[in-house]
């Protein structure tokens, strides 16, 4: 089977997964890679990128270690050309060494420009950066404004790649999804006092720690974002109030 | 990457779990799909 085909017939087996579970990403998991290389690590660690929206695109990558007693994960397989054949000599990274920042160790791997192969859009200063607890990533979204993950609520919750593909995080880079809300550290209101309520704006993938955002310049600087409480009060009657959330950090 | 503000709870919330919905203010030209998202007044 040649790659186009292949290609095809991965795109075709996302969206008649989105068609059917109606687009939730929690119901649609990529098939695993079909090609992997010889793992040094006894443990290599999973994760997918979904790219695009009509089409969407699954970009596995996986971490590795040079030497199987390497301090860090200090390689990374990518699919760069979303056939599931992880072998390609171009799609294997040796990271920088180690850096350590405020006690953390971390591998930080430069992809660069990466060419979606199924719509073609180009998104530049990929790097994907592994540390003990989590993996990150962040881009320039067709070569413009940052999209980067994975988060969770909080800085415990960031997503990690995970030692099974079965179980790997779902991220979803980018600028083409209608964007979705997750607050952080913001999911507790005190009473006694004005809250600070906080908000990342882009996409949910799927697993822990995994929604995807925009920075805080994405915006308009008229835009800003509503933000409604529905509550109820001690006859459990049901009422509403609204805030705008103006600010940015 | 974060955008945020002041909230305040009215007089007559209650404790317990709450909703935020979390959308743009009218006239943004951006796409986004309105949130709702779990809290809890305490």
């Amino acid at each position: 089977m040649n790659a186009h085909l292949r290609l095809f017939l991965a795109a075709a087996v996302l969206l008649i997964g989105l068609g059917a579970s109606g687009g939730t990403l929690d119901e649609v998991r990529p098939k695993p890679p079909s090609k992997l290389p010889r793992f040094v690590s006894p443990k290599p660690l999973y994760g997918v990128f979904l790219f695009g929206k009509e089409k969407p695109t699954a970009v596995w990558a996986v971490l590795d270690r040079i030497k199987r007693d390497s301090e860090s994960y200090d390689v990374l397989y990518i699919d760069l050309n979303a056939d599931g054949d992880l072998t390609a000599a171009n799609e294997r990274f040796a990271g920088v060494p180690p850096v350590r920042i405020d006690e953390e160790l971390r591998s930080t791997f430069t992809i660069g420009k990466f060419t979606d192969p199924v719509s073609s859009s180009i998104h530049t200063d990929f790097s994907i950066t592994w540390r003990a607890n989590r993996v990150s990533y962040k881009m320039k979204w067709n070569g413009n404004q940052i999209t980067m993950g994975g988060f969770g609520t909080d800085p415990d919750t960031y997503g990690n790649f995970s030692d099974s593909p079965n179980k790997a995080p779902v991220l979803v880079p980018g600028h083409d999804r209608p964007f979705q809300f997750q607050h952080w550290m913001s999911g507790s209101l005190k009473m006694s006092r004005e809250n600070d309520f906080k908000l990342f704006m882009g996409n949910p993938g799927s697993g822990p720690g995994t929604f995807s955002c925009v920075d805080d310049t994405f915006l308009p600087k008229a835009d800003f974002v509503f933000a409604t409480l529905i509550y109820k009060d001690k006859a459990g009657a049901q009422h509403q109030m609204k805030y705008e959330l103006r600010q940015r950090c | 990457m974060l955008y945020h503000g002041p909230v305040g709870l009215p007089k007559d919330v209650v404790p317990g779990p709450a909703l935020m919905r979390c959308e743009l203010a009218p006239g943004s030209n951006i796409q986004f799909t309105p949130t709702d998202i779990s809290v809890r007044i305490d």
